[in-house]
């Protein structure tokens, strides 16, 4: 038997952890070792000290009356934290009001103005073949009329001069979770696109740092992502946009606005 | 009435079970935290929250392994940020087997403080399995459940204790001489 397993085994041999069989192999292996033997009846000496030394004290009486006492008296909370439906009822009550904060915060968080992105995002799947004019027409009196009765908001023109672009035609798209009437126009090879938006409660107050002008009438925003050129006209009368995208620059597009 | 007999019978039933560990609770209680109020305090908190917990316990097992686990996590959990643990035994000499020195007579009164003094030296984890296995007499696998922790473990944990217990008073020893 080498020395670690010597020492562990005999560990467990004074601690009584060792099977009957286990102890007569140890005690064999003991018989002919003076040496060994001699170590164990150090540590056998040692443990007892440890254990004379080691008594249980007796916990003073008046802990066990105190104890007695607040067990006979538990306050009504801790009776009612005893009861089982206790913790699902709890835990439930929290739940609900994490989710009434939540939600109170996210009524009171300022929305992101989203527009430019979608409408930018719209226009290159357009260029991808994604989105179609669900009206051909180059006539834009036949294709504002076309949105009669579609939308629930006056559809205006676009702010594009007639002679500069050309119609290719027209269809109702989402834009901010809303319906938005989607014109497509040609500008000398450019592709155009143009979306007449309802603007009431759309936070333009968010993207103020991109407005370019502004008279009594209007004001004009503008912003540029992905490569491509997005202007946007928003109209106080009447709380609606028109926004124009394209991969022109602003300096070219602009005046197409007139 | 019937629910009302049953808590009865359960506060009872708890009472009379929690009474036979008082001792154990205390001995535990005061060995982890070493001073007799923190013990008296912990031991009334362990037995209110055994209480609290009573309907989890299932009859027929081990009721003192089950309210001393209890009173050992309240400390954990409670009361060891508070205080400063004594300092950390040094492993790297764990190697080195060192034999019980030869005590006896006399000498074991000298060594009887000495020895009490370096089990309150001990980290907490040597003070708990050495309680649990001296005053409580529970065997490795019941000290395994109480400290949560393998049997393996339990062992090591004795095995360095009594290997540090050993270096102090060799170290008396030496110093008396």
């Amino acid at each position: 038997m080498d020395d670690k397993n010597f020492h562990q085994n005999l560990y467990r041999y004074l601690d009584g952890e060792m099977s009957p069989e286990e102890k007569n192999e140890f005690e064999a292996a003991m018989k002919d070792n003076p040496l060994s033997q001699s170590q164990l009846e150090n540590e056998q000496r040692f443990d007892q000290v440890i254990r004379r030394h080691m008594i249980q004290e007796e916990a003073p009486y008046e802990l066990r009356e105190r104890i007695i006492d607040r067990l006979q008296h538990r306050s009504p909370f801790e009776r009612l934290r005893e009861t089982a439906w206790f913790a699902p009822l709890a835990s439930g009550l929290i739940t609900a009001f994490i989710a009434v904060i939540f939600f109170a915060v996210l009524a009171h968080t300022p929305r992101e103005f989203t527009a430019f992105a979608q409408g930018i995002d719209t226009h290159i799947e357009h260029l991808h073949g994604t989105y179609q004019a669900e009206f051909l027409t180059d006539d834009i009196d036949a294709a504002v009329h076309w949105f009669d009765e579609k939308l629930d908001f006056a559809v205006i023109r676009p702010h594009i001069a007639p002679d500069k672009a050309k119609l290719i035609g027209a269809r109702i798209i989402q834009i901010n979770g809303r319906k938005a009437a989607y014109f497509m126009y040609d500008v000398q090879g450019h592709p155009l696109s143009a979306f007449v938006m309802d603007m009431n409660g759309e936070p333009l107050e968010r993207i103020r740092d991109r407005m370019l002008r502004e008279n009594d009438n209007a004001r004009i925003y503008a912003r540029n992502m992905k490569g491509f050129q997005a202007v946007l006209c928003y109209h106080r009368g009447n709380d609606t946009g028109c926004m124009l995208v394209t991969d022109m620059t602003q300096d070219e597009l602009l005046p197409l606005m007139g | 009435m019937l629910v009302k007999r049953s808590q009865a019978h359960k506060k009872r039933e708890y009472e009379e079970q929690l009474m036979a560990c008082m001792d154990s609770m205390y001995n535990l209680g005061y060995r982890l935290t070493l001073n007799r109020e923190d013990a008296n305090d912990l031991v009334q908190e362990a037995a209110m929250r055994g209480y609290r917990f009573y309907d989890k316990f299932e009859p027929g097992t081990n009721f003192k392994g089950w309210i001393l686990t209890i009173l050992r996590n309240l400390f954990i959990n409670q009361y060891r940020k508070r205080k400063r643990e004594p300092s950390k035994v040094n492993y790297d000499d764990l190697e080195n087997f060192i034999g019980a020195p030869d005590i006896g007579g006399a000498t074991e009164e000298i060594f009887g403080e000495e020895l009490q003094s370096a089990i309150d030296q001990l980290p907490e984890e040597m003070r708990t399995a050495l309680t649990l296995f001296y005053v409580d007499g529970f065997a490795y696998k019941e000290i395994a459940a109480i400290m949560r922790c393998p049997i393996g473990t339990v062992m090591s944990r004795l095995y360095m204790a009594k290997h540090n217990l050993k270096k102090k008073l060799l170290a008396t020893m030496q110093n008396e001489v």
